[in-house]
């Protein structure tokens, strides 16, 4: 039992250092922060830095089993324009003229428990995948 | 994380809290204290779970609550001292049929509650207790006068 607390404390089942991690594209340097271990009908957050854009709008590409499995709950901040896809959805957002980058955030809450694999992408870019656990 | 922190810290404050509010509370004797066990319980529920309602985070509160528990047993084990800090020492509230006023104070026990436990001994005044003591676990033992 001492191992198991410890095991929570460190975020293994979820919510915790452990369970935070980075995946990044080099070449479009684009960044997410996801929880490798989401929990069932439990926010979780999908950041999101964007790197400085050619133009003042980014299209982020949401895709995967993820959209199916965790539901956008909140969207920071609000995208300029969003458009449906088959399997996800692109997020047009607006971007500060003098900024470096953007971060955006997206609140998830997990309807499923299970696996659950996700890509993001800055439209015209490759993505990035990650796999998630999405606990009971 | 969060969970079991707040569980732990929640365990901890409770075990003050029932300390603070007197023995006699928590042996339940009427619904008057009742109500306090359960708004304890139940306030304290929220704080603990927060926005988290998977049963992955329900396990993790329970063990957390098992293991201060545990902790617990082995530290009264350890020490007598922190046996007496957390269960108190038995008190003797009536001696030679007369109230330890200050003691009953303290407990914050009425004469009343004396004598409930004294008729469920058949027992009908003070005057017919040679000793009643107030047990660690808030019970009142009564010690019937000789002859």
């Amino acid at each position: 039992m001492v191992v198991l607390v410890l095991a929570g404390l460190a975020g293994v089942f979820g919510r915790g250092p452990f369970s935070k991690t980075t995946a990044e594209a080099q070449g479009v340097r684009l960044r997410v922060q996801y929880e490798r271990f989401p929990r069932f009908r439990t926010p979780a957050t999908l950041e999101i830095d964007i790197p400085r854009q050619t133009s003042t709008q980014a299209q982020v590409q949401l895709t995967g089993d993820m959209m199916k499995k965790l539901s956008i709950q909140q969207v920071m901040p609000m995208p300029a324009l969003t458009q449906p896809l088959p399997n996800g959805a692109i997020f047009t957002f607006n971007l500060p003229s003098k900024s470096n980058s953007a971060k955006v955030v997206f609140v998830q809450q997990a309807g499923a428990v299970g696996l659950a694999s996700g890509e993001v992408a800055l439209k015209g870019s490759p993505p990035i995948q990650f796999n998630q656990f999405i606990y009971p | 994380m969060d969970t079991i922190l707040r569980a732990a810290a929640a365990y901890w404050f409770l075990l003050f809290m029932l300390r603070f509010v007197g023995r006699h509370a928590v042996s339940q004797m009427t619904p008057f204290e009742l109500i306090l066990i359960f708004l304890f319980g139940g306030t304290t529920i929220q704080a603990i779970v927060s926005d988290d309602r998977s049963i992955t985070n329900a396990f993790l509160a329970v063990m957390t609550i098992g293991l201060m528990h545990i902790l617990v047993t082995s530290l009264k084990q350890r020490s007598g001292k922190f046996g007496r800090v957390i269960d108190g020492t038995p008190m003797i509230v009536v001696e030679n049929g007369e109230y330890d006023k200050e003691q009953l104070r303290k407990l914050q026990l009425q004469y009343q509650d004396i004598l409930a436990a004294a008729r469920q001994k058949g027992l009908k005044n003070i005057q017919q207790i040679k000793y009643a003591i107030v047990e660690r676990n808030g019970k009142i033992s009564i010690f019937p006068e000789d002859g």
